[in-house]
């Protein structure tokens, strides 16, 4: 069984898009029965964040993760346009990061 | 678990506001929000630079902007205007787009995890082409405050 993935979830200010986009992210990951961690953070610690598998942030950023973990768009999980390709894109991240 | 409710009032609320700019359009409405003593004024500084860092423009079916902070803030609040020019806010994908805004949602968010319910629903509200429509209509404050308590499911601690 595959380790639960460990997604860090950041935004500017780490308060409203982060809780709304965690909790979408919860749920798509509880629906596929993916173990998971998600923990919120601002998108100035992306750099650092060495905990990460994957990072999702909710807006562009040229930060780049020192571990080199992929850093997604994820503001479709707040809006919720575009969000089935972006649900798509984070499973299949996930699938190449944590394996099955 | 006592959950502090969103506060909002009629006063809070702006109809068909000219704004010179997005940061014009904070201020009055962080100070309206100071006035009744819902933030300090760290939060009135800590907003404007927020924005600027990052935006909190959205361009969804109606556009608009939703600028919150937690610094300076003293009880979680929302303070709405509707714009008769659509003013420009720099979008939160952080691209460096320009949203021509026509509604702004000011909040003071404490702790978000305790707000979560009400959270969700403004960003399911943002996304309904209608229901803020419904809220760019209204012709008074009160008609305001009464759909979106509607759009919220009556989440909103009014008064």
């Amino acid at each position: 069984m595959a380790r639960p993935v460990h997604i860090c979830v950041c935004c500017g200010g780490g308060i409203f898009t982060t809780t709304v986009v965690t909790e979408e992210i919860e749920k798509l990951l509880k629906s596929k029965k993916i173990p998971y961690q998600v923990s919120p953070h601002k998108i100035t610690e992306i750099p650092n964040l060495t905990e990460a598998d994957i990072i999702v942030a909710t807006g562009k950023t040229q930060a780049a993760n020192k571990n080199g973990a992929p850093v997604l768009i994820g503001l479709p999980m707040f809006t919720g346009v575009g969000k089935e390709e972006f649900s798509q894109k984070l499973l299949d991240t996930i699938h190449e990061v944590v394996g099955d | 678990m006592s959950e502090l409710k969103m506060k909002t009032n009629e006063e809070l609320i702006l109809l068909r506001q000219t704004f010179r700019d997005s940061a014009q359009a904070i201020g009055t409405l962080a100070n309206l929000a100071k006035g009744q003593g819902l933030v300090e004024d760290l939060y009135i500084e800590r907003i404007q630079q927020r924005e600027l860092e990052y935006p909190t423009g959205l361009e969804m079916p109606v556009p608009l902007a939703i600028p919150h902070i937690a610094d300076g803030c003293n009880q979680p609040f929302v303070s709405i205007a509707t714009l008769e020019k659509p003013v420009a806010f720099k979008s939160m994908d952080r691209s460096g787009d320009d949203v021509m805004v026509k509604i702004i949602f000011l909040f003071g968010i404490l702790d978000p995890k305790s707000q979560l319910a009400v959270l969700r629903r403004f960003a399911a509200a943002f996304a309904d082409k209608e229901a803020v429509e419904r809220l760019l209509a209204a012709e008074r404050p009160a008609d305001l405050l009464r759909e979106l308590n509607q759009i919220l499911e009556g989440l909103l601690s009014i008064g």
